[in-house]
């Protein structure tokens, strides 16, 4: 079962093979959590959107094309939860921790790590933060994430070629940002 | 960008290298491109808690619950 794609288990899922979503999760939520955190979530918060992103996976399972590509299909779905997140949160009058001031916690990481890559790390966190929740995601995904540019445009429902240049354009206000942030 | 993000097969890469060897312009403009996507590389995430598990594993159980009845 473990030699099995994400594709083959995600339909023995869709089939009605639940548990199976457990394989699925062990091979996925860290890059979840990796990707709800560098948007801009804090810890707490980031778990959270993981477990709602494999509730929403169960509960659409219908959705997902067997001849799909499941990482595409699993990051939509997690846009849409953060999506979701967000949106609620502003009607309720807050926005936890998607401000400058708030990216503080990644001073929290190991201290066995360099002062400098941490002040790169937290530097380049704020400048993140900086830009647009898209060009944020692109980044994130493009990068962090691994994905292929096809995937990245599956994803946002886009063209490849439309990926490259707004991955490019991104990185580009990234880091006219971070120079500024650096400067300050 | 392909060529940063590894999306290129080898011979492309090669033949992509050899027009920045040619091409002085573009070898500077990539430079800029590249020192942004290294940039990145300062990006990290700690490790989830073991609550994530127990909550991933609680809800699987409810839904394997229900649709046992």
């Amino acid at each position: 079962m473990n030699s099995l794609s994400d594709n083959a288990l995600m339909i023995k899922v869709k089939e009605g093979d639940l548990h199976t979503l457990g394989l699925l999760y062990e091979r996925h939520k860290k890059k979840l959590f990796g990707f709800f955190y560098n948007l801009g979530n804090n810890p707490s918060i980031s778990e959270d959107l993981v477990q709602n992103v494999f509730y929403r996976m169960l509960k659409y399972k219908d959705s997902f094309a067997s001849d799909g590509q499941f990482g595409a299909w699993m990051f939509r779905v997690a846009r849409n939860v953060n999506y979701d997140h967000h949106q609620k949160a502003s009607k309720r009058g807050f926005s936890e921790e998607k401000n400058i001031e708030n990216v503080n916690y990644a001073m929290e990481d190991p201290i066995n790590e360099t002062q400098n890559k941490k002040d790169n790390s937290l530097l380049l966190r704020k400048a993140l933060a900086q830009l647009s929740e898209e060009k944020r995601q692109l980044l994130v995904l493009c990068k962090f994430q691994g994905l292929k540019f096809s995937e990245l445009a599956q994803v946002l429902d886009i063209s490849e070629g439309a990926a490259k240049v707004r991955v490019h354009r991104a990185l580009k206000e990234l880091k006219s940002v971070f120079v500024q942030l650096e400067k300050q | 960008m392909a060529y940063l993000a590894g999306g290129l097969s080898a011979t492309e890469e090669s033949a992509f290298e050899e027009f920045l060897r040619e091409n002085q312009d573009y070898q500077s403009r990539f430079e800029e491109v590249k020192s942004s996507w290294v940039l990145l590389s300062a990006l990290d995430s700690p490790e989830p808690s073991e609550a994530m598990d127990d909550g991933f594993i609680k809800m699987l159980d409810t839904a394997e619950r229900k649709q046992a009845k």
